[in-house]
């Protein structure tokens, strides 16, 4: 059952008199219920247009976005998602715990169960030790996390995460993954945008890719990346005299040591069977799946050449 | 109502954390202070300095708390995205506005009254060592500081609704804008009668009748004449229309925010 669900989705900013922008062209997704759908995209892709059409907080051009959940549909729109906006400072005045406070009462939970319902999300997101500390001394990553515990105040079936890892360190990148993860295993269908793609593949249960408004691709991981295709790289130490010519492909050869990349196994095999019968010795083989990172860079690519990626 | 209650608090709780407020009122209350020896200096023998001073003070206080913190209140929300959360947790947009609104109004009511204490305080002080006690006077002090508190939710909800579509600067100019011809209403109007008796000022005129009408007449709440002359004027400042004055602050209020509520939530953000 889709749960999200945009069609023909148009945003054109207006700029000035004769100006515009499109911000997205004619988008159309659906978010199944239950899935971590990668909503992925350059800087200026559309990703954040698209959540706040979704939250109502632009109106689009054309085309329609509806979150649809059946048994919801009726319930107070406040039931519904969790939104956790990108670079958010939120009330730099208030300390952690007031400000989930604020949320707790804006949701009508009775007082005597706030505190318990914020005690759980300060240990959902690890907060505990700066729960009484101002969001004005708050690092990025903590400013990230009580941001998180924010949107999940109502028990929301859907979460909308915009750049959820933005400003993580490596530690606290894994911890809200698995946290992320954790809301999935709950039941609940989250929509992660984000351009730092290793930290989606491995949770993305489906990925969108979009570029300058546009939905490029759209599909599960092994779809997208395939799986016959594995490349395999190869390491091996050379006979005596080996010279970089007589090798016929292209590899680093340093010592004695050739090391490449092979499209696939048969290449490989194929290659390795010619040279160890040439006494060569197998130092390693590693198979090399397509990357998300590649997916995107190639997609991009093929739409518009001269596009500058930081990958 | 949970939300605008909620929305109102935090807005009071913003205000009474951030420094700005403090220097504003340390300001009004340095203000108010010099008004005790500028009256012993004036050697006039009365009260007036310190009566007029200080009903000033209130005033301006109200305007200032509105053109430096008011304007902010919404931009900043949009600025920290806490608004998109707010909304996207069920809370109406109006709600939102009236929400701050009220924690505005509150914010200045506090002051007001702290101020108040220390004005009737000083003037009780005063009193005190120049041996005149007068019971009337503090009466007619509390009845233009109650007018006062009525002008302010004016001020309150014109400061809110310029912020609502509009930037910081933006909004602080046209409130101050808004509260200099609100107090002079009647001075306009003669302006706007000698203009119109002018050759070829008909649009001229047409457009000044328009702002008129438009501006808040904050001196239908201004009783400072009278506190300052209630001798002199004696049954005609007793006859001040504090009715028609209250009526004209709430429906002049409820409008404002209305239609602040009504711009609010067409924005796109
Ligand atoms: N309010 C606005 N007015 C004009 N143009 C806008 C507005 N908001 C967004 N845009 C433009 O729309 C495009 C899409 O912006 P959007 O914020 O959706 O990108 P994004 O995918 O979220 O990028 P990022 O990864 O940088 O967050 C950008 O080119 C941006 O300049
Ligand atoms: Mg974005």
């Amino acid at each position: 059952m889709a749960v999200l669900k945009t069609e023909n989705l148009t945003k054109i900013f207006k700029k000035g008199w004769k100006e515009a922008k499109v911000a997205l062209d004619g988008l159309s997704i659906e978010v199944q219920e239950g899935e971590i759908f990668g909503f992925l995209g350059p800087n200026g892709a559309g990703k954040t247009t698209t959540i706040k059409i979704l939250l109502r907080l632009l109106k689009p051009t054309s085309g329609r976005a509806e979150i649809l959940d059946k048994d919801l549909a009726t319930a107070p729109t406040r039931l519904r998602v969790g939104y956790m906006p990108e670079n958010p400072y939120f009330y730099r005045f208030l300390t952690g715990e007031e400000f989930l406070q604020f949320y707790a009462k804006l949701n009508h939970i009775p007082s005597n169960q706030r505190k318990k319902r914020i005690d759980e999300l300060i240990e959902t997101v690890g907060m505990n030790h700066a729960r009484n500390v101002r969001i004005r001394d708050y690092s990025k990553g903590m400013v990230q996390r009580i941001g998180l515990a924010q949107a999940l105040m109502h028990d929301p079936k859907l979460v909308l995460l915009d750049e959820p890892l933005s400003g993580l360190d490596p530690i606290g990148r894994k911890e809200i993954r698995d946290l992320v993860y954790a809301l999935k295993e709950q039941g609940r269908t989250i929509f992660f945008c984000s351009h730092i793609l290793s930290d989606v593949q491995d949770i993305c249960d489906r990925v969108a890719i979009l570029h300058l408004g546009k939905l490029l691709k759209l599909g599960s991981l092994s779809e997208l990346l395939g799986t016959e295709k594995d490349r395999v790289e190869v390491e091996l130490k050379m006979p005596e005299g080996t010279t970089k010519e007589s090798l016929g492909i292209q590899g680093d050869f340093h010592n004695g040591i050739f090391k490449t990349m092979l499209d696939n196994t048969e290449q490989a095999n194929q290659f390795l069977d010619q040279w160890k019968s040439k006494g060569a010795v197998v130092r390693a083989l590693i198979p090399q799946r397509k990357s998300l990172e590649e997916l995107f860079v190639e997609t991009i690519r093929a739409q518009d050449p001269k596009v500058a990626l930081e990958t | 109502m949970i939300e605008i209650l909620t929305i109102g608090l935090n807005t009071f709780r913003e205000a009474i954390r951030s420094k700005v407020l403090y220097l504003i009122l340390f300001f009004m209350v340095l203000m108010i202070g010099s008004s005790f020896f500028l009256e012993t200096l004036a050697l006039d023998g009365g009260d007036r300095l310190i009566k007029n001073l200080g009903l000033s003070t209130i005033s301006f206080f109200g305007l200032l708390v509105a053109m430096f913190i008011g304007v902010n209140l919404i931009p900043q929300e949009v600025e920290s995205k806490t608004i998109y959360t707010i909304v996207s947790q069920g809370v109406q947009r109006w709600q939102f506005v009236l929400g701050k609104f009220l924690g505005l109004i509150l914010t200045v009511y506090v002051n007001i009254a702290l101020m108040t204490v220390m004005l009737l305080g000083i003037l009780l002080y005063y009193f005190a060592t120049t041996d005149m006690i007068e019971g009337v006077t503090f009466f007619w002090m509390i009845k233009a500081i109650f007018m006062e508190l009525l002008a302010m939710l004016i001020v309150v909800a014109v400061a809110i609704l310029f912020s609502s579509f509009s930037t910081p600067i933006l909004s602080a100019v046209m409130t101050g804008c808004v509260y200099i011809i609100g107090q002079m209403t009647n001075d306009f109007w003669d302006y706007i009668r000698l203009q119109s008796e002018k050759q070829g000022t008909e649009i001229y005129c047409a457009f000044l009748k328009v702002i008129y009408y438009l501006c808040p007449h904050l001196d239908m709440l201004n009783l400072k004449k009278q506190v300052v002359h209630f001798e002199e004027l004696g049954a005609a400042a007793a006859s001040f229309p504090y009715g028609a004055g209250a009526f004209h602050a709430i429906t002049y209020t409820a409008v404002i925010l209305f239609i602040a509520c009504l711009a609010f939530s067409k924005r796109d953000f």
